[in-house]
């Protein structure tokens, strides 16, 4: 087990090498650099820059190399000094712009993620349990409007709608007031008020998923021959959901947590720039679409590191709840 | 099949029946999959002939209906009596004091609606010509509503009209077309490449499987924001826009397939070495054959789940993609456009009409997925 | 004897009151009490700058004016900026940080002349030295990033200038040749001319003398920062000054050093009254009203529209279709209009590329008969109509009313719609009509106008309604919008052919101060000429930039004025960028509890925007 893991992880280094290089390669990909989307960004401000400011630009921004030679030096600088080069926007280290927003970002991401299991888990196994009951349509139902709703949309829809009904408009996660003196504990119910509309905007729209997956998966399970003979042997119903289906059923959504890994580092991007939250997500959109290289290299890079990580503990975890996966067989 | 059923629906064809009877019997009592079924059904025709039903084209842009709500019909006359179903054009006077643009019903004219009327001229399937569209205006001599240079006089919108003045009701119908096909193409890339490959993967473990992930972990790294701005920057702009947006579409579910193909994978594992599974290789059963007709109808209840969330999926995809500007765009319409031109406040506040293609979408959505677990259920041989 | 010492002891308190008067006369914010500072009158200067034109009323202290804005560098900087001059919106210069400037008799020196006594928002004095030491360490060695702007170079040679200091409060930029407009040059290039040497000296010099490693260490320890590139922090703390915590300005309003409300990429921040700012209204109150300008970062305009809804936000330009759900909101809320100094609105402009590689299509778009052909082919009332909501009428590219060289048949010329006429004019132009309904060129090679714009700017639903008109006149498009840098990037290598809603829209204040789109090779990102020079330019064009070149030349009043005019009618002669509907004003939504917010003021970027608002005057009255 522990030498499979070794392995596994000795094979990260070919695997980020490939993936650094591919990233660098994808980011620069779109026209122009970042240089042409700081020069554009001024101008919309009015600042014009003459043809030989631009080109003193990219000489101060490194940019006048090849892609591949910056790629060179920004994976030496991360080898040699673990130096992740810095942002051309924030004209900072690019580990100090990620510092920024990465606990706020870690904290939103988590409770999403504990809500939309909270919440998706039981209904699944209730509609599975109660198939064709009413209860499974409606569960279903709420279940997945939040999923059919583009994010967007329903996050503008329902801040409109609370300042129709309480002429306050809730956007982000603080009120100016938190801002200008820290957080107080008078300020928690509001802050908890607004921390409901992205919980209800994010957290819905993976539901879906999770409670189609769980609630396919256990109806299969239930029908099992090893489900018939534990409830022959006088199983309680409860051991058997929860012992045995549950067991079984969760392994397409622990497959799946390889992903959700990714996601909790950024973020969900377009509702967070709906919502006006300050995590992750949008600082990687804007850095990408900007050609921030070094910025947008590093978060990509890190959720590539989640991914490996993600893949390699989700493949521990099925191991762990199916007993057929044995690993010295695959190594 | 229906009229079949039918005939032999006795004890004794139940038990000669085939698989897909067997399924499509049990797809009949999940009451909200069949229901699903015909909803798909009628939106999938509608895209079909959306040019038959939709009274205007996409290019029929007003000035006069810019941002006007549905348009009020009427069923009796001014003394009351029932009448012919009618609508009056409008009237337009912008008060510069408070800003609005206050339209009122011209009722001088009645504008009488009419079944099979003559519209806009358009090539049903782009090859039969015609000009007869399901429901049009027309006065009271029966003349279609339109000027001598085929401007409409009065127009009929009965989901109201968006920025340009044009008809929201026929652009959902066009916008159809796009967002009802389109992401069966993504999903179903997706959905063979991720059996085909988390399969081989798993059945086969060893190097080819540790390839696979390999190939797998850095496909799923792949940003594809980036991607989509360089690969739309490299299409010249002489293509279409929704060509542009399939191409596309194409190219990134070439890398979209990775999250199916790892639970194929984990399926495959613990499945592989099932007695069956042994029992089947010691007879001799081809690879081939062990996986199509032994492993995959072990989780096909999963599969089926997976492609009737994936296009749902990418019909939400396109949605976000077109709120960040990258996805497709006017002049081309799609669910996806109309959606993202409702996304601020003002159409909200003032144009909740505009609103109503996200109807469709959250339809379409629930159908594919209620339709999804009614196959399930009626797939799961257990029962 | 008694009466002399009486007459010299009234002498003494006569003298010792004056000070005390002037202390009277001035008075300062409640703010500053028990904060520790040196009287009010030993702040101001001698002769503050009195702000008091007619429409302000005299306001009373206190309160936060709050926003909300996509960090953005001048969003925060035009409002609060400080030039030596700045502008009216009747187009004249007046002074502001400067009391005055004098040129010598043949206008190759220009004398300024400072207010004594005038400090930097830390309390060092302001001098002349922090002028010179500009100009001659931060600019000639273009440690900010900029270099030496235009208003500093000579018309003739292009040479830097001198800038020389007299005294304290006074310094002298010297020309080759006459230099006739350079305070209204200087206010459109460089705006301040100045900058806190006692902060700075030691970081440029190490700039200068390429020791990274000190400049770095001192600029970092200035703004608390973390710079880790030279180019880049030279340019944000001496060109963005405002935005970093730590330097001293001149403005009314200074960035907060409190942790947490000191980043303008932060969620919030602040901009706190400046102590030493050295205005006062009418009735001797130090400057601004208002104690401080708080800063929410949000991601969109409608956010900012939403904040605005619920009182969140003090301030916020709208469009037109947003007014009647502000009029309708909670907030009382008022709007304010703004002139606009465009020809035509932006977003309906079209932009021929008269520079364009192709040989067939240079030919075309030079020919006015093709651009006649192009602006009469299309129904602009109903364009319009669809455009704006009926609120902007139909129109051409052309000064606005009011405006030098304003006339009724420039605004009106070609606006008529009639396709067959266009036809024919295509034809007059070379065109052939093919067999598939869209023209050829007389080679036979097909015709295609490839439109491009920038995306998210609305572009392509203006190109929307627009196509249509055109394939109907015969003319085939296509249409392409992509990010803002790639447009830039093709416009520079002379990759664009015709572009609708352009970077740069034609039209400003006036064709001499701000002529970026409107003589050929005064911007990079302009499109209607693309890359022309005067090298390269012909015909009227050729006459356009030598008119130009006279400009800088002409010292006269009158004959400047005759020679902007001839450039303004080879415009109209030429018409060489259409416009299809007219100009929109700007609108404000101001809060109600927000006084002193000028109406009709004019929204140009040479009169820094919401600069010409003049935020020190506004104030708070719930």
């Amino acid at each position: 087990m522990l030498s499979y893991i070794g392995k596994r992880i000795l094979m990260f280094i070919p695997t980020l090498i490939i993936i650094s290089f591919l990233i660098f390669f994808i980011i620069q990909l779109p026209p122009g650099d970042y240089v042409t989307s700081y020069v554009a960004a001024m101008a919309a401000e009015g600042e014009i820059f003459t043809a030989e400011q631009i080109a003193d630009l990219r000489v101060q921004f490194g940019l006048d190399d090849p892609w591949f030679i910056q790629y060179f030096n920004w994976v030496k600088g991360i080898v040699t000094e673990g130096d992740f080069g810095y942002s051309f926007e924030y004209g900072r280290d690019v580990w100090d712009v990620i510092m920024d927003r990465l606990y706020l970002t870690l904290a939103v991401s988590f409770i999403i993620l504990i809500f939309q299991y909270g919440v998706s888990l039981p209904i699944g196994i209730y509609c599975a349990n109660h198939q064709y009951s009413a209860g499974d349509y409606v569960l279903s139902f709420f279940g997945f409007i939040g999923t059919a709703t583009p994010n967007f949309l329903l996050a503008i829809i329902i801040m409109y709608y609370i300042y129709v009904k309480t002429g306050n408009v809730y956007l982000g996660l603080f009120s100016t007031e938190m801002l200008q003196n820290g957080m107080r504990w008078e300020y928690v119910p509001e802050f908890l008020g607004r921390c409901a509309i992205p919980l209800i905007v994010i957290g819905t729209s993976g539901t879906c998923g999770i409670i189609r997956t769980v609630r396919a998966q256990m109806l299969d399970e239930q029908a099992r021959q090893y489900t018939l003979c534990a409830r022959a042997k006088g199983c309680s119903e409860w051991t058997i959901t929860y012992k045995y289906c549950l067991r079984a059923a969760l392994n397409p959504v622990v497959s799946g947590l390889a992903g959700s890994l990714r996601t909790i580092f950024s973020g969900s991007t377009v509702s967070a720039i709906v919502m006006n939250l300050a995590i992750q997500g949008p600082v990687l959109l804007a850095a990408l679409k900007s050609q921030d290289m070094y910025l947008a290299g590093t978060i990509v890079l890190i959720q590539a590191v989640l991914v490996l990580v993600g893949t390699l503990l989700s493949d521990i975890a099925l191991a762990w709840l199916d007993p057929r996966i044995r690993f010295a067989e695959r190594s | 099949m229906a009229l079949f059923r039918k005939k032999t629906a006795s004890d004794e064809s139940y038990y000669m029946a085939s698989q897909w009877t067997l399924m499509w019997r049990k797809l009949q009592k999940h009451k909200l999959a069949k229901f699903s079924l015909v909803i798909l059904a009628i939106l999938y025709l509608g895209a079909l002939f959306a040019d038959f039903f939709a009274p205007y084209g996409l290019e029929e842009f007003s000035a006069l209906y810019k941002n006007t709500a549905p348009t009020k019909i009427y069923w009796q006359d001014e003394d009351g009596s029932f009448s012919r179903p009618y609508v009056y054009g409008l009237k337009k006077v912008n008060d510069r004091k408070t800003f609005k643009v206050i339209i009122t019903e011209d009722t001088t004219k009645k504008y009488y609606i009419d079944l099979f009327a003559e519209g806009m001229e358009y090539k049903l399937f782009g090859v039969i010509p015609s000009n007869t569209h399901l429901f049009g205006l027309v006065d009271e001599a029966g003349n279609p509503a339109r000027d001598a240079n085929g401007k409409a006089l009065a127009r009929i919108h009965l989901f109201g009209a968006d920025s340009t003045g044009a008809c929201i009701f026929s652009r959902v119908l066009f916008g159809a077309r796009v967002s009802l096909t389109i992401p069966f193409v993504s999903a179903a890339i997706s959905f063979v490449l991720g059996i085909l490959l988390g399969g081989i993967s798993g059945y086969f473990g060893g190097v080819v499987d540790n390839v696979i992930q390999r190939i797998i972990e850095v496909l799923s790294a792949i940003p594809s924001i980036p991607l989509w701005m360089a690969l739309s920057a490299a299409i010249p702009p002489d293509i279409p826009v929704s060509s542009m947006y399939l191409y596309i579409t194409i190219i990134l579910s070439f890398i979209g397939w990775t999250g199916l193909a790892r639970v194929v994978r984990g399926k495959f594992i613990s499945l592989r070495k099932e007695d069956y599974v042994t029992a089947a290789r010691l007879a001799g059963v081809s690879d081939l054959k062990i996986i199509t007709k032994h492993l995959v109808p072990g989780f096909l209840s999963y599969l089926i789940v997976n492609l009737t969330l994936g296009i749902p999926g990418s019909i939400l995809g396109e949605t976000s993609m077109s709120y960040l500007g990258l996805g497709m765009k006017a002049p081309a319409t799609s669910w996806g456009v109309l959606l993202k031109e409702t996304e601020d406040l003002v159409s909200v506040a003032q144009c909740p009409w505009k609103m109503i293609p996200l109807i469709f979408v959250i339809v379409t959505v629930l159908a594919f997925n209620f339709l999804g677990d009614g196959l399930r259920d009626a797939a799961d041989p257990y029962k | 004897m008694k009466k002399l010492i009486s007459l010299a002891l009234a002498l003494l308190m006569v003298l010792s009151m004056i000070p005390a008067s002037a202390e009277a006369t001035y008075t300062e914010a409640p703010y500053w009490a028990d904060k520790g500072l040196p009287p009010v009158a030993e702040r101001l200067p001698l002769e503050p700058m009195v702000e008091d034109a007619a429409y302000l009323e005299i306001g009373t202290y206190g309160g936060e004016l709050k926003r909300a804005a996509d960090t953005g560098n001048w969003g925060n900087g035009k409002p609060i900026e400080e030039g030596l001059f700045r502008f009216k919106t009747d187009g004249t210069v007046e002074p502001n940080v400067a009391k005055k400037a004098e040129p010598n008799a043949d206008y190759t020196v220009w004398t300024i002349y400072l207010r004594e006594g005038m400090k930097w928002s830390d309390g060092v004095p302001f001098t002349a030295e922090d002028c010179v030491w500009f100009y001659n360490a931060v600019c000639l060695n273009k440690v900010d990033g900029k270099g030496v702007r235009d208003c500093h170079k000579d018309a003739e040679t292009k040479n830097p200038a001198k800038v020389e200091k007299v005294d304290d409060y006074t310094f002298t930029v010297t020309f080759e040749t006459p230099k006739y407009n350079f305070p209204a040059d200087l206010t459109v290039d460089l705006k301040w001319h100045y900058a806190p040497k006692h902060i700075f000296e030691k970081m440029v010099q190490a700039v200068i003398d390429g020791d990274t490693e000190t400049a770095l260490a001192e600029g970092n320890a200035i703004c608390g920062g973390s710079f880790v590139d030279v180019g880049k922090m030279g340019k944000e703390l001496l060109y963005y000054f405002w935005n970093y915590p730590g330097v001293p300005t001149l403005n009314p309003y200074v960035l907060s050093t409190e942790a947490g409300k000191n980043n303008i990429k932060g969620e919030y921040y602040e901009y706190v009254r400046n102590p030493y700012y050295w205005k006062v209204d009418a009735n001797g109150q130090q400057l601004p009203y208002i104690d401080k300008i708080t800063g929410l970062t949000v991601s969109n305009v409608d956010q900012q529209l939403m904040l605005l809804l619920d009182g969140t936000v003090d301030f916020q330009t709208v469009a037109m279709e947003d007014i009647p759900t502000v009029l309708e909101s909670k907030t009382k809320i008022n709007i304010y209009q703004w002139g606009t100094t465009g020809w035509g609105d932006t977003g309906s402009q079209l932009h021929f590329n008269l520079n364009v590689d192709d040989a067939n299509l240079k030919a075309l778009f030079n020919n006015k008969d093709f651009r006649q052909g192009m602006s009469i082919c299309v129904d602009r009332e109903e364009v319009a109509g669809i455009y704006s909501g009926g609120w902007c009428l139909p129109g051409q590219a052309a000064p606005q009313i009011g405006a030098l060289g304003y006339s009724e048949e420039w605004a009106n010329q070609w606006i008529e719609y009639d396709v067959n006429k266009a036809k024919t004019l295509f034809e007059q132009a070379g065109l052939v009509m093919g067999s598939d309904n869209f023209y050829d060129f007389a080679d036979g090679t097909d015709f295609v106008l490839n439109i491009v714009s920038v995306a998210d700017n609305g572009a392509a639903d203006t190109y929307k309604i627009l196509e249509p008109y055109f394939r109907a006149a015969g003319i085939k498009c296509t249409f392409k919008d992509s990010d803002r840098g790639n447009i830039d990037n093709d416009l520079m290598a002379n990759a664009v052919q015709c572009m609708l809603s352009p970077v740069t829209g034609i039209g400003d204040v006036s064709i001499a101060l701000k002529p970026n789109a409107m003589i050929p090779g005064k911007a990079t990102n302009v499109a209607w000429y693309g890359t022309m020079k005067k090298e390269n330019a012909t015909g009227d064009l050729l006459k356009l930039i030598e008119l130009y070149e006279q400009l800088a030349k002409t010292g006269d009043a009158a004959a400047r004025q005759d020679l902007e005019l001839q450039m303004l009618k080879l415009h109209q002669e030429n018409q060489w960028t259409l416009a299809y509907v007219q100009s929109d004003l700007q609108y404000w939504a101001v809060n109600d509890r927000i006084k002193n917010f000028p109406d009709g003021a004019v929204a140009s970027d040479i009169y820094r925007d919401l600069g010409i608002a003049h935020c020190q005057c506004w104030f708070i009255k719930e």
